[in-house]
């Protein structure tokens, strides 16, 4: 009975702005974004289909005005991050949500943690930077 | 932090007691704390001390919520505000903080480096690039923990500060009287107390505390069973942080306020204990600020660390190498960069200090609000939300603070930022 | 790709042009093999969305997706007959 009006299912606002982890539990950054795909309906006269595709995290992750997001590209690049653009890890990679949206996905293979594996290709390098 | 990760081994009772009271004491009693506390003395007398109580009041409430979110939702609440207000809007905390973080980390840089100069005769601006250097050095090389736990137990030398305001005999009848009733003398400046009010405001409950502690609950693995350790922690930890804060202002105002000296240096700062036990007092409160101040530096670049990484996702935690959470490093070796360069430029040291402890208060409010909003949410807190009773004292704190906020860009233009 | 920055707060009226109010949050559920969203959770004006982010159970009015007509940059216009 879907008699709540379609209330029941998953809110976006449960995903937006969470925490990821990967498959390992490492973090993984934060859902900055999330793309739909409009598609049109499945038969004449059916509304269009609105398909949750994927989840955008990372650098720079929604259009910014042309300024700021020059000033946030620039920052990133200051730290060493040299292409700075968010990750997109398509949906069928999200295994659970609960506080933390859970990926199978390994985070550096999926460019989750593109900042921080920028800032350790030099900081790695320090005396130091591995101790116990 | 690996999320997945439980804390390796519980922590002892004592060892938890001892986050709390750390934070405590680096909260209260930092260069920033003595330095407006002892201003506060030698300028208003006991005026001021109700102060101390309001701040009591504030940080205990305001700490025991943040450990009561951090238990409830299993993250520190930073992590959480972000959640849930989003990137923009959980900019705003997480941008005031940092530049707070920051002036405050470059007050207590300058702090290390006038003890130091007490103590050898050095000038400090030679050796504020070497504690910058030390301090980051330290922070790299050894475990956070570590560094702040011996210097928040060196620090504890700063209780001299009790027998000296004893030694120095005040009225104790006044004393009592006037942390409970402000008074307020017809011959102060009522912009200068006001301006004092939001300095000393803001050298007790600097918001990185609350980053500090919260963060450093979830390393631990605090659970539902530690709510009552987390209540105890928060109000023993901020008690002893008071204690130690009235000890400061009696003994400014018994040994300063008679001869209306204000406090220019710090050597007018560590006058009270001079007078009191002579050149050991002397010495023994100098090496004191100098602890205080290092355990204050190393929670704000835990905290700058934190509630930066925390806003993106990325690994942040003080027992990680440098190669665990590279870009956690990055931050606060960029807070102390920053922090050295601008008590380089020539800053007063001390109007510096009053100066950014009255930013410090101006800026808890953005903290403090989204906190409190938290702390009642029912989807985060569940049956942990809080009672009707926090909920009027915090409103009652957040209330001062705003009128504070409001009032601290004003008061600084017509006091000049003296008082 | 439409994103979910973008459906957020976007304006929804039904065909008479009439204003309904801006987006709030979206409801998908499973429809096959894709996540498809259900329901639109509406809020009457841009303030609430703001207020949306501090109250945990904001009021919403409820719009099955199967009454959106149309989606384009300016709007999301729903059919006739969502009374």
């Amino acid at each position: 009975m879907d008699d709540d009006g379609g209330r029941r299912g998953l809110s976006m606002g449960q995903i937006i702005d969470h925490a990821i982890l990967d498959r390992d539990g490492h973090r993984a950054g934060r859902v900055d974004d999330l793309q739909f795909e409009l598609e049109p309906g499945r038969s004449e006269g059916d509304p269009p289909r609105l398909v949750l595709r994927a989840i955008v995290s990372g650098p720079v992750p929604r259009p910014m005005p042309s300024l700021l997001g020059g000033i946030a590209r620039a920052c990133y690049r200051l730290i060493g991050v040299q292409d700075p653009r968010p990750a997109v890890v398509d949906w069928s990679h999200v295994k659970a949500i609960d506080a933390f949206v859970h990926l199978d996905v390994e985070r550096v293979a999926a460019g989750l943690r593109r900042v921080d594996e920028a800032v350790l290709r030099y900081v790695g390098k320090l005396p130091g930077a591995g101790r116990e | 932090m690996n999320a997945r990760t439980k804390a390796s081994g519980r922590k002892h009772p004592v060892a938890a007691l001892a986050l709390g009271v750390l934070a405590g004491i680096g909260g209260f009693l930092d260069t920033g704390g003595v330095i407006t506390a002892v201003s506060a003395g030698a300028r208003f007398q006991f005026a001021l001390l109700w102060t101390v109580v309001l701040g009591l009041v504030g940080f205990s409430v305001y700490a025991e919520m943040s450990g009561r979110v951090a238990i409830s939702s299993a993250q520190p609440t930073y992590e959480v505000i972000r959640t849930r207000l989003g990137p923009r809007l959980g900019a705003v905390p997480l941008i005031a903080n940092v530049v707070v973080h920051v002036l405050v980390l470059a007050v207590d840089l300058v702090g290390m480096a006038l003890a130091l100069q007490l103590l050898t005769g050095i000038g400090y601006r030679v050796w504020v690039p070497v504690v910058a250097v030390a301090l980051a050095l330290a922070l790299w090389f050894f475990n956070f923990s570590r560094v702040d736990t011996g210097a928040a137990l060196a620090g504890l030398t700063m209780l001299v500060m009790i027998p000296a305001s004893v030694a120095l005999s005040p009225n104790w009848g006044r004393v009592a009287a006037a942390v409970v009733h402000p008074n307020i003398s017809s011959s102060y400046s009522i912009p200068g107390y006001l301006f004092a009010t939001a300095s000393l405001l803001g050298s007790f409950m600097t918001p990185y505390q609350f980053d500090f502690y919260s963060s450093g609950a979830i390393e631990e693995g605090w659970t539902g069973k530690d709510l009552g350790r987390n209540r105890i922690v928060a109000v023993v930890g901020t008690l002893f942080g008071a204690v130690m804060t009235m000890a400061v202002m009696t003994a400014g105002a018994k040994a300063l306020y008679p001869y209306s000296q204000p406090v220019d240096s710090i050597l007018a700062a560590a006058r009270p204990a001079q007078v009191a036990f002579g050149e050991i007092g002397f010495v023994v409160f100098v090496v004191g600020v100098f602890s205080v101040s290092v355990a204050a530096s190393v929670e704000l670049c835990l905290s700058g660390g934190y509630g930066v990484a925390q806003y993106y996702g990325w690994d942040w935690g003080k027992s990680a190498p440098a190669r665990g959470a590279p870009a956690f490093n990055l931050v606060f070796l960029a807070m102390i960069a920053l922090a050295m360069i601008i008590d380089l430029t020539g800053v007063d040291p001390i109007q510096f200090t009053v100066i950014t402890m009255a930013f410090g208060s101006a800026a808890l409010p953005f903290t403090f609000g989204p906190l409190l909003l938290l702390a009642n949410d029912s989807q985060f807190m569940g049956r942990l939300r809080n009672t009707l009773a926090v909920n009027v004292v915090a409103s009652i704190v957040l209330g001062v603070l705003v009128l504070t906020t409001l009032a601290t860009i004003p008061l600084l233009v017509i006091t000049g930022g003296n008082f | 790709m439409l994103t979910y920055s973008r459906l957020r707060g976007l304006a929804v009226s039904s065909d008479d042009g009439q204003p309904r109010g801006r987006v709030l949050d979206l409801i998908v559920a499973p429809d096959g093999e894709d996540m498809v969203v259900r329901a639109l959770l509406v809020v009457p004006h841009r303030f609430a969305l703001l207020a949306g982010r501090f109250k945990p159970r904001p009021k919403t009015t409820t719009i099955p997706a199967s009454h959106i007509a149309a989606i384009d940059e300016n709007g999301i216009r729903l059919r006739g007959n969502d009374g």
